[in-house]
């Protein structure tokens, strides 16, 4: 086995969520996207640790802090897109322009 | 081996599901089984605590959440509607780029030859000890930062005026 295929994958995931990030408009699609790209991150690290041996398995640790803080911003970005759903009665993000001018 | 590539594929075709279904319930389904798959390529890489922490974190309280967030704005987010804005051809074409750039600086670097370093263990013993020594202090930070985002989420989507 070979560390580059691990990069060719979580490449590819990353791509789709940076593709679904771009181009959806529910709000809700666009943090799942945001949940693809967090976990091409991960795969590449893990895998990178499998490989190269890193020290002190930092491979192994960052991804944990990483899971941590994605349900963080998943709890808190969702309370956000609800709060705006009671205000404005909407979830598609070009109708979300109170903050435009 | 083979499980490995079943896991990619699956985790692959789960991705193009997530981002190009209609029905954003179906959306969330899908990310469902791409957690799994995610999980499941975690297990095979030997990182046993990574991947029960991926099922428990994401598949039993992500997921939740996110159908919890699909279900009470359904009323506007039906499967009639148009879910993706004019810029898809211009995205698409951005995203194969990216594809192209990241895999030809992969095979341009040193880590083409990286050997395979088996751990026939697992990884759950060093990543406990790991997480109680050497990185004590952002375990407890993250647990700080967990904490405030509990309290953000009940004051930004709790009840106003009371």
């Amino acid at each position: 086995m070979m560390l580059v295929p691990f990069i060719g994958i979580s490449a590819i995931i990353f791509a789709i969520g940076v593709y679904g990030a771009l181009t959806r408009r529910n709000a809700i699609g666009i943090l799942m996207s945001l949940e693809l790209i967090f976990n091409a991150a991960n795969i590449n690290l893990v895998a990178a640790n499998k490989f190269l041996n890193l020290e002190n398995s930092i491979g192994i640790i960052f991804p944990i802090f990483v899971i941590t803080i994605a349900a963080a911003e998943a709890a808190v970005g969702l309370a956000i897109i609800l709060s705006i759903y009671r205000q404005t009665k909407t979830v598609y993000v070009e109708k979300i322009n109170i903050m435009k001018w | 081996m083979l499980l490995l590539l079943l896991f990619a594929v699956v985790a692959i075709i789960s991705a193009l599901m997530v981002v190009s279904m209609k029905n954003i319930m179906h959306c969330a389904l899908f990310l469902a089984l791409f957690l799994l798959s995610v999980a499941g390529i975690f297990f095979c890489l030997d990182a046993d605590f990574l991947g029960i922490v991926q099922i428990l974190v994401y598949v039993g309280g992500i997921i939740v959440l996110i159908l919890f967030a699909v279900m009470l704005t359904s009323r506007v987010s039906s499967a009639l509607m148009e879910q993706t804005n004019e810029q898809k051809g211009l995205a698409i074409a951005a995203c194969l780029l990216l594809v192209a750039a990241i895999t030809t600086a992969a095979f341009k670097t040193s880590l083409v030859t990286a050997f395979y370093g088996a751990d026939p263990e697992g990884t759950t013993r060093t990543t406990g000890e790991l997480l109680l020594t050497v990185y004590a202090l952002p375990f407890e930070i993250a647990s700080v930062v967990l904490l405030v985002s509990l309290i953000g989420a009940i004051v930004l989507a709790g009840k106003k005026g009371e």
